[in-house]
């Protein structure tokens, strides 16, 4: 199992320039989201939706780090490899295939580590990361950000377990990302949305995934600490009971393209 | 005797672009959810300044009707732009595997080639929702219509896609020098996306100036939006050159052609 954390962690570096092109978008992205929230907030004294510019943009900082880490892609997981054929390969190794694909994520989280770097040497530069608001708060928020990771890695593989259905719809894949992205709270923070989308946001997995641990991070836990790590809890047996429900349903319709 | 004369450099184009068209409707369904998933990429774009504008009441004294129309214009521009460069992301591909031979080989202009290489099927989903959001706002937004403001209006549109194609196409140039040159084209992306649909006023000035004359976004939506809903006095340089956005934009744009003929010139074939 820990090889496939290693095939994990190596196979995103095979394609280097794609990964060190991300770098300097996550750097600008985050230059960028400080300029315009500083801008926003120029006509405003105070706090908007109780926060001040100050968190705004280190919610942007930590937010659109966290969200290039956590959040692969399932392009490089199941769903390639059932486009590839691979995935016959895949059956025959003595691990689940879930396991298996797992480890495999696990491996590229890793790998995109030096994001974190990038990510907060950015927010350095442009001054907005502000420390967490207590001692509990950065203790709290490292708990929920691994609940985080357990959450956005199960709602990848589901993703990519449809791709036994659908084998080449580049569509869903590209709604699928918008919607986590907006969705999981990684650019604009809940607290801000009107209460009908706030409500469409708090049902869905995707801001257990990121918006949580971010939430804990600047003092406001959506709903209290204890509800929201809870949240994120129920979240990973959910989407893990539908995971192993799918593949479940999926092994008995595996096309091995070229098999 | 027939008549030898090659068609004309736009008929070429169209020919070309129509026979990509018919290659990408073949796959009906990765058709479909592919437009379809482009318009949700751009309605969470709009989500985002909406969310925004509902929270903060209006972004530098612009109501969000107003912000809108703004989005709508460059989302509309870049649309149209899509259609035209879409392919331009493909040049280090075509450049690395020697699909650039080929083009060269050609009686057809090389750049006409590979922007036509494929049909680009996100920005048909992307020409809908930017002219419904365009309309929906037009008519909504505190803009004294007349039939001159409308001829403008759509003349702007287009020059916001020539400018944000004259940007990417002398980007993408330099890939004959650097043989990738897609790190710039997503920066380069990543200040239209961001910034493009915001009153440019709003930020701090030397922003403005260099949205302005290095990498020039203001005549892709500000500058055009400002003129029409009578906001001469957020412009930050004078009105002549503002109201000359679209012939920025095409000025832009013929300079980025010649541009990529001149640094076609450092093509080094990968050999095949």
């Amino acid at each position: 199992m820990l090889s496939q954390v290693r095939i994990g962690m190596l196979t995103p570096w095979a394609y280097r320039t794609s990964i060190l092109l991300g770098y300097p978008a996550i750097a600008v992205q985050i230059a960028l989201y400080s300029v315009v929230w500083r801008a926003i907030y120029a006509g405003h004294d105070g706090e908007v939706a109780g926060a001040d510019v100050r968190t705004a943009v280190g919610y942007a900082v930590l937010g659109l780090t966290i969200a290039g880490v956590l959040n692969t892609s399932p392009y490089h997981s199941i769903a390639s490899r059932v486009s590839d054929g691979l995935i016959g390969v895949d059956l025959t190794r003595p691990i689940g295939l879930l396991t298996q694909n797992l480890a495999f994520q696990t491996g590229a989280v890793v790998a995109s580590m030096p994001t974190v770097a990038v990510g907060l040497g950015t927010g350095l530069v442009v001054g907005g990361l502000a420390p967490p608001k207590s001692v509990a708060a950065a203790g709290w928020f490292v708990v929920s950000l691994l609940l985080a990771f357990a959450v956005s890695q199960l709602t990848t593989m589901l993703m990519a377990l449809t791709s036994f259905w659908t084998i080449e719809v580049g569509g869903i894949t590209m709604t699928f990302f918008v919607v986590r992205t907006f969705m999981s709270g990684a650019i604009l923070p809940l607290w801000f949305m009107p209460d009908w989308l706030r409500a469409v946001a708090v049902a869905l997995p995707f801001q257990a995934s990121t918006y949580t641990p971010l939430a804990i991070y600047f003092g406001r836990p959506p709903g209290g600490l204890p509800a929201a790590l809870g949240v994120q809890t129920v979240w990973i047996v959910v989407l893990g009971g539908l995971c192993a429900w799918v593949w479940s349903r999926a092994r008995h319709r595996v096309v091995v393209q070229g098999g | 005797m027939a008549d030898l004369t090659p068609p004309s450099t736009l008929r070429q184009f169209a020919v070309l672009l129509r026979i990509g068209l018919a290659s990408a409707v073949q796959y009906r369904a990765n058709f479909v959810l592919t437009s379809v998933g482009a318009i949700f990429y751009e309605a969470v774009s709009l989500a985002f300044v909406g969310v925004i504008v509902h929270a903060f009441g209006s972004i530098g004294g612009w109501s969000f009707v107003e912000v809108a129309f703004v989005y709508g214009i460059r989302s509309t521009g870049h649309a149209l732009h899509g259609l035209l460069s879409g392919q331009l992301w493909m040049t280090a591909g075509v450049v690395r595997r020697g699909e650039f031979d080929r083009y060269l080989l050609r009686p057809v202009d090389p750049l006409v080639q590979l922007l036509t290489r494929r049909f680009q099927i996100t920005a048909v989903g992307d020409v809908v929702f930017g002219l419904v959001v365009l309309s929906v706002t037009a008519v909504a937004a505190p803009v004294d219509w007349s039939v001159g403001w409308v001829a403008y209006l759509v003349v702007a549109v287009v020059g916001s896609a020539f400018v944000e194609s004259a940007v990417m196409l002398a980007l993408a140039s330099s890939t004959f020098r650097l043989l990738d040159a897609s790190p710039l084209l997503s920066v380069a992306d990543r200040v239209f996306v961001t910034f493009g649909p915001y009153p440019l006023s709003v930020l701090p000035r030397a922003v403005g100036y260099l949205l302005t004359f290095v990498l020039p976004l203001a005549y892709a939506a500000f500058f055009p939006a400002a003129l029409l809903l009578g906001r001469t006095k957020d412009l930050f340089v004078p009105t002549w050159l503002a109201l000359a956005s679209p012939a920025v934009g095409l000025l832009l744009y013929a300079g980025a052609v010649r541009l990529f003929h001149r640094q076609v010139r450092h093509y080094a074939s990968p050999g095949h």
